[in-house]
């Protein structure tokens, strides 16, 4: 499994490196795409790394979400599968 | 394979950097897996909902980002679209399954009717899990 996600995402970098190599200003903008796939990279494995940590506790506690821890996570979902949703991309 | 690569000199390089370190960031993904603690089917309904919750937050990011290439970002838009529905059926799911728990504790069915319930919530829990996989590798494009 870890090996077809590292396979895909080397296909996906290879394929965009193919298609952005072709000058200076395309170079630039790759180490700056680069660059912010590793910022974004290490924000989730740090949101990964705390749900890791809460699904710990409640194996700890032998218990599963509250009501209101679902509510709650229901209530986040929901409003980044909106936002994203409603997010504008122009060409 | 990448001609139009070889010309600039500076390019390979800096693309070998960036390569190792979003592979690193990748490895450490797949070893914090909220669903490989997770062990009653209650642990892994939520180990799946806060691994989306985590990659929305990331996926909100990139697709506002004006600076990652539009394709990509449709690319995620997309994905997330997808996801969407799975995740309306694993509520749904998990609904029917507490359901199903209460009644048994209270002697209203049997345990056949639970049985079927944890069956269809570990499914619809497989089925965004599946989704999620192929949106944590599109977030490293």
């Amino acid at each position: 499994m870890q090996v077809v996600a590292i396979l895909n995402f080397l296909n996906v970098f290879t394929k965009l490196l193919a298609e952005r190599s072709t000058s200076h200003d395309g170079t630039i903008k790759l180490l700056q795409f680069g660059t912010k796939a590793i910022e974004l990279g290490a924000e989730g494995v740090a949101l990964l790394e705390q749900a890791t940590a809460k699904v710990q506790t409640m194996v700890d506690e032998n218990r599963g979400l509250t009501e209101e821890e679902d509510a709650a996570l229901d209530a986040s979902i929901q409003a980044k599968l909106d936002a994203i949703a409603a997010t504008k991309i122009d060409a | 394979m990448h001609r139009r690569l070889l010309r600039n000199p500076w390019t390979a390089p800096a693309v070998s950097l960036l390569m190792i370190a979003a592979l690193t960031a990748l490895t450490a993904c797949s070893a914090l897996n909220p669903l490989h603690v997770a062990q009653t089917p209650e642990q892994k309904y939520a180990a799946v909902k806060l691994t989306y919750d985590a990659l929305l937050t990331v996926a909100q990011t990139f697709v506002a980002d004006q600076t990652i290439p539009p394709d990509a970002r449709r690319a995620v838009q997309s994905a997330v679209g997808k996801s969407g529905e799975l995740y309306k059926s694993l509520n749904t799911a998990f609904v029917e399954y507490v359901a199903a728990k209460s009644q048994l504790a209270a002697g209203a069915t049997t345990s056949d009717k639970l049985n079927v319930a944890t069956t269809n919530l570990a499914t619809w829990v497989a089925q965004l899990e599946a989704a999620v996989g192929p949106l944590a590798v599109l977030l490293h494009r």
